[in-house]
């Protein structure tokens, strides 16, 4: 009696030991943001830049340089790690000089999906949080196959569309490579100053945007 | 005699050396909490923690008039390309508030002085997306000199991308740029204020467009803006 509960202990010992050999066995896989993607981030040259509207009213925005971070994720049986993850973030953040737009873009390396090369990318503007998968010039909807655009706050989820420019021109200026989001739900934002559509190019980051679906900004060369 | 010496079967008289060490020791750890405790007691019990409460009462109507606005009020600012005109709805109010004496703040472990005060706040908020404008004053006493008699910078502050110092109605007016009158959209305003905008801390930003100068007086408020890239936004009244 005595030696089988002795061996049921040993076969519990050696469970757990394979639990923790297992679980030192699993290797971290790390992720990088796509270098493609990269290139949607404003350049050091290009962070403070003045922005006028159709009524004369010019107002600055101030960004900072892209910054990047990693996060870890992983997944488990019975609390034994199968898979190890470390994600690549690269956020850029800014506002205006009168505290009216707050403007963040983060693209983070979670390889969405089946899509290898699909990072996610997330644009934080006021309030709105317009997010999509991103793998160079071209844009993915989520699972159900919708652009989907959410209200900080707000149970709001409203649907939009976004679009690859190869140029746009803005104030004179032409930008190569540039992204159109179009929100379609204009009605429904709750919020003040929420932005129903924007434009923003590769090195340059925002160049004109539409507040409220009235009153739209233009960037002026620097 | 000491609680400790009154064990009966040991009289410390007649313990060897080291009954006697380590009867000290026993002593040390019952007594060095009670000490710590004294220790505390006696720190809190020093004269600068007791500092003066003085009550500076209600702000003086003489000085509330230095700002005309009233809440609810609604002003209008047009931009200088006559295409906009920006509603301003004001809501002011005022509360209580507590302070410290200068010196404490700076040097001092713990405070002479500690002011009870009124504060006036008057918060402006636009219909457009641009900058609120804001005034606030209050009548808290600073002793900015070491034992010296409290002073008090009579003068309100006047917020929007940038600030400037109001002063109050009926003081000293020596040291700042007043204009007999001004000619805004058509109509005459006067002893006007031309105060010229400093950058606020959180806004160093110098090549960011900020507001360079304003214009104001007692009887209607702001009455322009002079932004740093020459944009101009007037009071407008019909």
């Amino acid at each position: 009696m005595a030696k089988n509960i002795g061996s049921m202990k040993n076969k519990h010992l050696v469970l757990i030991a394979l639990a923790f050999l297992m679980a030192s066995c699993v290797k971290t896989k790390t992720y990088r943001v796509n270098d493609a993607n990269r290139d949607w981030f404003a350049d050091t040259t290009n962070l403070n830049f003045t922005m006028r509207d159709e009524n004369g009213v010019s107002q600055s925005l101030m960004f900072g340089i892209a910054d990047s971070y990693m996060t870890e994720t992983g997944t488990s049986i019975l609390f034994i790690p199968t898979e190890k993850g470390e994600h690549e973030h690269i956020s850029q953040s800014g506002a205006n000089s009168y505290g009216t737009m707050r403007v963040s873009t983060t693209i983070s390396a979670y390889k969405l999906l089946e899509y290898s090369n699909i990072d996610e990318f997330r644009l934080y503007f006021n309030e709105a949080v317009y997010v999509m998968g991103i793998d160079g010039n071209l844009f993915y909807p989520d699972s159900d196959n919708k652009y989907m655009c959410y209200e900080s706050g707000y149970d709001n989820v409203m649907d939009y569309m976004a679009e690859y420019l190869d140029s746009f021109t803005v104030s004179d200026k032409t930008y190569q490579g540039v992204m159109h989001i179009k929100l379609i739900d204009v009605a429904y934002p709750q919020t003040k100053n929420f932005p129903t559509e924007i434009y923003y190019a590769k090195h340059y980051g925002l160049i004109q945007c539409t507040l409220d679906d009235k009153l739209t900004l233009y960037r002026l060369p620097n | 005699m000491p609680y400790f010496c009154t064990n009966k079967f040991q009289n410390p008289k007649t313990m060897s050396k080291q009954q006697s060490f380590f009867r000290k020791k026993t002593l040390w750890k019952a007594v060095f909490p009670m000490a710590l405790v004294a220790m505390s007691v006696l720190f809190t019990a020093c004269p600068h923690s007791k500092p003066t409460y003085v009550d500076l009462g209600r702000i003086p109507e003489q000085y509330l008039a230095s700002v005309p606005y009233r809440n609810g009020d609604v002003f209008r600012m047009q931009h200088e390309t006559d295409r906009l005109i920006i509603d301003f709805t004001v809501s002011r109010y005022r509360q209580k508030e507590t302070g410290f004496d200068y010196l404490y703040e700076k040097y001092k472990p713990a405070p002479n002085y500690v002011y009870e005060y009124e504060s006036d706040i008057t918060k402006c908020s636009p219909n457009y997306p641009i900058f609120d404008v804001e005034i606030s004053f209050s009548n808290q006493y600073m002793a900015y000199e070491e034992e010296g008699i409290p002073s008090w910078s009579k003068s309100a502050t006047l917020f929007a991308v940038g600030s400037a110092r109001i002063p109050f109605f009926g003081e000293d007016c020596s040291g700042y740029e007043v204009l007999d009158s001004l000619k805004v959209n058509n109509q005459y305003y006067y002893d006007v204020f031309k105060l010229k905008s400093d950058l606020v801390s959180y806004y160093e930003e110098e090549d960011a467009i900020h507001a360079d100068t304003y214009y104001y007086n007692y009887e209607k408020g702001l009455l322009g803006i002079l932004m740093s890239n020459g944009e101009k936004y007037w009071l407008y009244e019909e």
